[in-house]
Order: C-alpha cells, then structure tokens, then sequence
C-alpha cells in the first residue's frame, strides 16, 4: 500500500516536474512576440501545477539560479517570480549569506544599451528582493550586457536563454 | 530752296530708313534662326521628344523653315543622349549640383575645347562633366552646313536628376 | 526738322532694339541622365626589374583601397591593349578606347638590400595630362603604407576630397581556447591588415573610443569583473582608469577638442549621461530621467550631442545641447534606433536602426529627416564614419562569426574587410592621422 502511495507521489512529482520543464521551453515564442511589452503573466496553467507541489518544488525552484526575460523587457513574470520568491525566502533564512546578481541580455542592438539593459534587469530582481526583506547591503548587481552569453547561436531560442539574471552566491 | 532741301532731307531720310529697315531684316533674320533654340533649351523632359523646340515661339521674322527648327530641336537632342551616355556621374552627387561647361566643335562635331563656364563647386563633378563632353566626340551635326555655325559652339549644363 | 528729329530717335531705337541681342546666342542643352557609378580608373599592374618580387602587390593594394571607396570603378585588366609601366609607354588613345578615364601606372625596383624604390603616375586620359607623379623609397615592411599614400593622392587629386587610406581602425577580438575566451583590443590599418594588439584579457572589452589627436584610446574592460572606463596610449602601451563608479562606467565619446569625455554613469541609480573635464576628472551630469540614457556623441561643431534614450518607450535617438539643455527626439522611423554618431560635416548620423529584430547600419539626414538603411544583414553593429565621411566600418555577423565591413557613404559599395581570427566587434575609424614620412 505504502509502496503504491510512494510510486503516485513519485509520479505525481515527475509529471509536475515535466510540465514546469513544458512550460519553460514553450515561453520563449511567446516572449518573443511580445516585441517590448512590459508584460506579465505568461503560462498560467502551469503555475497551478508547480503549487501543488510544496516543499520537493521549493527546492527546485532554488536550483535554479537564472531569471529569464522576454525581448527588451525588465518586467519578471509569474514564473520567474515564483523563482526569486524562493531565493528571497533563502536569504531571509541564511542571514549572513550574501548574493550578486549579474544582468544579461541576448546579442540584438547595440552592446552599451545592452550594457544598460543588463543592469536594470539585475536591479529588477534586486528590487523583488528587497521587497520581500533582503537588505540592499547583501545584495550586488552587475551588468554584463551581451558580453556572456550562454547560448552562442543566433536564433530565437538561443536568444532566449540569454535574456536573463543570474543569482551568484 | 525750301522745298528742295525738304525734297533732299526726305531723300537722306528714307535711304536711311531704307537702311535701318535692310538691317533689322538681316539682324532678325539670324537671330530669327535662333531664337526657336535660344532662351529655352531643347525640350529635355524624361521622354526626350525634344517637344520644346516646337513650344519656342520665333523672334525672327524672316522665313525660318519648320523644317529647320525641327531639324536643330532633333540634333540638340541626339547630342544631349551621347553626352548623357557618357557621362559617369561622380558618387555621392546632389540634386541642385550644376555645372556649366562651354563646348568648341569642329565642323566635324570633333569636341575641340571643353571649359568650365560655371563651376559645380566639386572638382570631381566639373570633372565628370567635361570628360563626358570628350568622350562623347564627335558630336552628332546636323547634314545641312547651313546650320552647322549653330552648333560650333555650345554650352551644356549637367544637372543631374533622379535618384542621387 | 521735328519730324526728322522724331523719326531719327524713332530709328535710333529701332536700331537700338535690332542689335540689342541678349548675350547669349548659344544654343544650351540640358544634360540630366547618366550612369551612377565609380570613376572609370585603370590601374596597370606596376612593372618592376630583376628576379626579385616585391613583399606587397602595390597596384592591388591600390585598386583595392580605390574600389572600396566607391569612388572608383577599376576597369578589369583583361580588357586592356597595353600594359605602360614608364611615362614614355603612355598612349592615351589606348585607354579612351577601354573607357578609362584615369590611367595609373608605376613600377617597384630593388634598391640596397631590403629597400624599394616606388614610382607611380596619375593620368587624366581625355585631357590627356599628368595629374601626379612621385617617387619613393622604402623598407620592404612599409610598401603597403606607400600604397596607401597613392590611394590618397589619386582619391584626392580626382574627387578634391582626402583619402583615408593611410588612417587606422581599432576594433575588438575575440578568440576561444580550451576554458575561456580571449578578448583583444587591436589597431590594423584601414583595410584590415597589419593588426597590432594593444590590450589583451580574458574579460570582454568594449566601445573603444580614438581621441581626436589619434593618440589615444578610450575603452571599457571588464577586467575588474564590473564595466570600468579605462584610457591608453597608443603608441606607448601606458594606461589609466577614468572613471570607476558604482554601477555602469561606459560608452565614451571624446569632444572634438579632446577636452572633454561623454561618458555613461549608472551610479546615481539608472544610466545618465555625463562630461568629464580631462584635465581635473570634474564631472558634469547633462541627462536626469529613469530612463536610459547612453552612447552620447559629439557634433563636430562641439554644440550638441546625440544619444539614445528610452524614455520613450523604446531606444530612439535624442539630441541635446552640450549643457545638457533643449532635448529633443530625431529618430521616428523603426522601433529601435540607437548609437548614433555625427558624419564630419555635421549633416548626417549614422545608427543602427532595427524593425521587426532586424537591425541595420544606416544614415539619417538630419536636415530632411530621411533614414537611409545601409545594408540587408540583419545583426549590425557600431557603425563608424571614415574621417572623410564618404565610408561607413561596421560590424556584423557572417557564417556565424562577426566580422568587419565598410559600405559607401551613399549605400553602393560594400566590402568585407580583411577576416581576423575569431569574432570581430566593436570598431572604430582613427581620426586623420599626419604621419611622418615613409623614410
């Protein structure tokens, strides 16, 4: 009985973690369209899965360390904010850890506007941070730009995958 | 006495008269064979019908033949399209750029002396402009040597349209 | 008698009216059409005595140098009935048929060892004179730089503008090894050879930036692992930080006196544009709005500066006063427009302009307002007028890599410079520079 509670919890877990992964790789086509909206909000339906997951989905959520953003936008949606959540709740338990926040952005345009776009999505991130508690004095932004990329191509999905905010401890 | 010195002044003046009448006749004459060309230029409009000759009204009042005007409005116009053929017109011109060069012919058409009348203010321009007067030699004449003295000597002024 | 008098001054007018001809009795005629294009230039290959070969094929630097002008038009060789490499050898029939209307030829000898004598003649071939004529003597290493000094003089000597052959570009590079990327600031002549490092890091580097003098380099690294302002020398390596604030230390842009520095600052909490005194480091902020504000550029009459702002939504162009005063917006077209900088006369920007996430080099007009796109690739970057305004040097991305290239001022010719190793980036055009001579 027990053994069978385990495997549905099991697949339960696994399924919830295929559809939070599902739902990440299908928001880069719909941030690419939203071509500099300051929108918010995409993929709602899986947010309701990833709550039902407690405690096993907060650790996930840590894991990841990068904030993702749609094209010229420093606007954090549901899902990434789910994700800085957890790391504020983190650092509101470890207080004497500090974090470092490196802004990004994909190879489009010019580099020193990139440069500023960069930053203002690691001060973006800072401010949630600040909001839930964290004090300015553990938190360090830097801009990187375009200049670190992590994905070298030049397509849509690569792009993607730039347009981001590491969280560095 | 009277009367035959009023006789004798009428005489002078009528011969005078006479005169003055042969010379303007001369004068309009020639300047009747240009003034069809003179103050408008061969009717150079994007289809090059050289219409403009025909628009010219002549100041002359002897005979100038409609086949002569025609004659002068075609040939201006078969120089204008070996001068345009031409001429490579330097990278970078503007519209309102204008030079104006002054072209010596031979009788034969042969190009003889090219000199810059107006400036464009570009060396580059003036320079394109003359060496497409040179490259275009010899300018087309007409076959009738009467109207040949027409067009020993000409000015042409190079003001480049369409997209710069 | 009144009668006489009255028709005497009756006839004095008439003669009078009869001979007043208007001045001109010459038939004028309108020339409006022609051909759009370079100048027609044969250039003949440069003979040269003895066995020996010179280093560099100086009549194909030249033809080069003159084609990506796009003043020029070299006639190709095949069609050529003569092959002159000595004043005597010249007949100008055999080129008027060929349609030339320049002629350039010349020779390279072997003098004492590991030297060369360079002779060359410009010719105008319908007014059949010399236009120029020079000899030199040179090291084997600095035949490329002679034939770039012909380049000027023919490109000057046939359009009375100066050549930029013989000025300088610095550009980014960046390589890979095994864990990390190289980056190098490097100097290559105008074409893209002879490329000399003058900063190597395994941070990224951007935005150099040449003083007016040519003497000096501004630039932002990332050694310090933050965007940091940095200035070098050129010729002698030495080098010092100018400006390290918090947050963001970038886009430099020197005043056309070499007084004063445009810069990027974020440390007052979102990117503002500012100038620095050099002689003191004293600051001036010229910008004060949330948006972003980066990339200033100076006018050349040192009046107004344009830069990119967001404040609008999205990046567009802005121009202020030098104070900081009177901004007003100049790009309408497309939905992003930034990095602008003034074309030596002053009448023009170039930018990069994007629509629909294509994003090209191109031209405004300021006084019309019309934007001219450049080019049809779609990831430009850093477009840099040549010193003379008639070339624009770019960046851009082909088989996957950045590379450099120059397009004409009037959009006709574009070329691809010399491929480095690695990605290429961020370039920019030296100003004039008065070298010293050859020997």
């Amino acid at each position: 009985m027990l053994r069978k509670i385990l495997f549905a919890l099991l697949g339960i877990a696994v399924l919830s973690l295929t559809a939070c992964g599902g739902g990440e790789a299908t928001k880069p086509t719909v941030e690419d369209k939203s071509v500099g909206a300051e929108s918010s909000g995409v993929g709602a339906g899986t947010g309701v899965d990833g709550k039902s997951l407690d405690t096993q989905g907060k650790a996930d959520l840590l894991a990841k360390r990068r904030i993702h953003f749609a094209f010229d936008s420093s606007a954090i949606d549901d899902d990434n904010r789910a994700i800085v959540n957890a790391h504020a709740a983190y650092l509101m338990a470890n207080k004497n850890i500090k974090v470092v926040l490196e802004g990004n952005t994909d190879e489009r345009g010019t580099r020193e506007y990139n440069l500023a776009l960069g930053e203002r999505r690691a001060e973006s991130v800072a401010r949630m941070l600040k909001l839930l508690g964290v004090t300015p004095d553990r938190i360090k932004t830097v801009s990187y730009g375009e200049e670190k990329p992590v994905a070298m191509g030049h397509t849509e999905a690569d792009w993607a995958l730039n347009r981001r905010v590491e969280i560095i401890y | 006495m009277k009367i035959s010195s009023k006789f004798m002044d009428k005489k002078i003046l009528l011969t005078v008269l006479g005169i003055a009448a042969l010379a303007l006749a001369a004068c309009g004459g020639s300047e009747s064979v240009k003034p069809g060309i003179e103050d408008k230029s061969v009717g150079i409009d994007a289809a090059g019908t050289g219409t403009g000759a025909s628009d010219m009204s002549a100041k002359g009042k002897t005979e100038q033949t409609a086949r002569a005007k025609s004659e002068q409005a075609r040939i201006g116009s078969l120089i204008r399209q070996k001068v345009e053929r031409n001429w490579v017109r330097p990278a970078g011109w503007t519209r309102g750029m204008e030079c104006m060069v002054r072209v010596r012919l031979a009788p034969t058409g042969e190009v003889m002396q090219v000199e810059i009348a107006r400036s464009s203010g570009s060396p580059a321009f003036d320079r394109s402009a003359q060496t497409a007067v040179y490259k275009a030699s010899p300018l087309p004449l007409p076959k009738d040597k009467r109207l040949i003295e027409d067009f020993r000597e000409l000015e042409l002024r190079f003001r480049p349209e369409g997209q710069a | 008698m009144k009668a006489v008098q009255q028709l005497t001054k009756l006839m004095v007018v008439v003669l009078l009216v009869a001979y007043a001809t208007p001045a001109s009795a010459i038939l004028t005629i309108e020339i409006t059409q022609g051909v759009d294009g370079g100048l027609p230039i044969a250039i003949v290959p440069f003979g040269g005595a003895g066995k020996e070969r010179p280093p560099q094929d100086v009549a194909a630097v030249i033809e080069a140098d003159l084609a990506r002008s796009g003043r020029f038009t070299a006639l190709d060789k095949k069609v050529f009935v003569a092959r002159p490499t000595d004043d005597k050898q010249v007949i100008f029939k055999d080129w008027r048929i060929v349609k030339a209307e320049a002629l350039v030829i010349g020779n390279v000898q072997p003098v004492a060892q590991g030297r060369w004598q360079v002779e060359f003649r410009l010719y105008d071939i319908y007014k059949e004179k010399q236009l120029a004529g020079y000899s030199y003597v040179v090291a084997g290493d600095r035949l490329r730089a002679v034939a770039h000094q012909i380049s000027d003089i023919i490109y000057e000597k046939l359009t009375g503008e100066p050549g930029v052959f013989s000025t300088r570009i610095a550009y980014v590079t960046r390589e890979r090894d095994a864990k990390r990327f190289l980056y190098k600031l490097q100097i290559a002549d105008s074409d893209g050879y002879n490329p000399v490092t003058v900063l190597n890091s395994v941070e990224p580097l951007l935005s150099p930036a040449w003083s007016p003098d040519g003497m000096r380099l501004a630039y932002v690294s990332f050694e310090q692992r933050r965007p940091i302002l940095y200035m070098q020398n050129v010729v002698h390596g030495s080098r010092s930080r100018i400006a390290e604030f918090n947050g963001i230390n970038s886009a430099p842009a020197w005043s056309p006196d070499g007084t004063k520095l445009a810069l990027t600052l974020s440390r007052d909490g979102n990117p503002e544009i500012y100038v620095m005194q050099m002689s003191d480091n004293s600051l001036t902020r010229l910008t004060n709005n949330p948006a972003i504000d980066t990339e200033p550029s100076w006018s050349p009459d040192s009046k107004e500066i344009v830069f990119t702002s967001d404040r609008g939504g999205k990046p567009q162009i802005y121009r202020m006063r030098a104070d900081g005063s009177n901004v007003e917006r100049v790009t309408f077209e497309g939905d992003y427009n930034a990095r602008a900088s003034y074309s030596p006369d002053g009448k023009m920007l170039t930018l990069v302009s994007g629509a629909q996430g294509r994003y090209h080099a191109a031209l405004l007009h300021l006084q019309s307002a019309v934007l001219q796109v450049l080019t049809d690739t779609t990831l430009d970057e850093s477009p840099s007028f040549a010193p003379n305004g008639r070339m624009i040097l770019y960046a851009t991305e082909r088989g996957g890599r950045g590379v450099l290239a120059s397009v004409s001022s009037d959009g006709r010719v574009r070329q691809l410079l010399k491929l480095q190793e690695g990605d290429v980036r961020e370039p920019a055009w030296s100003p004039f520079i008065h070298t010293t001579p050859t020997n």
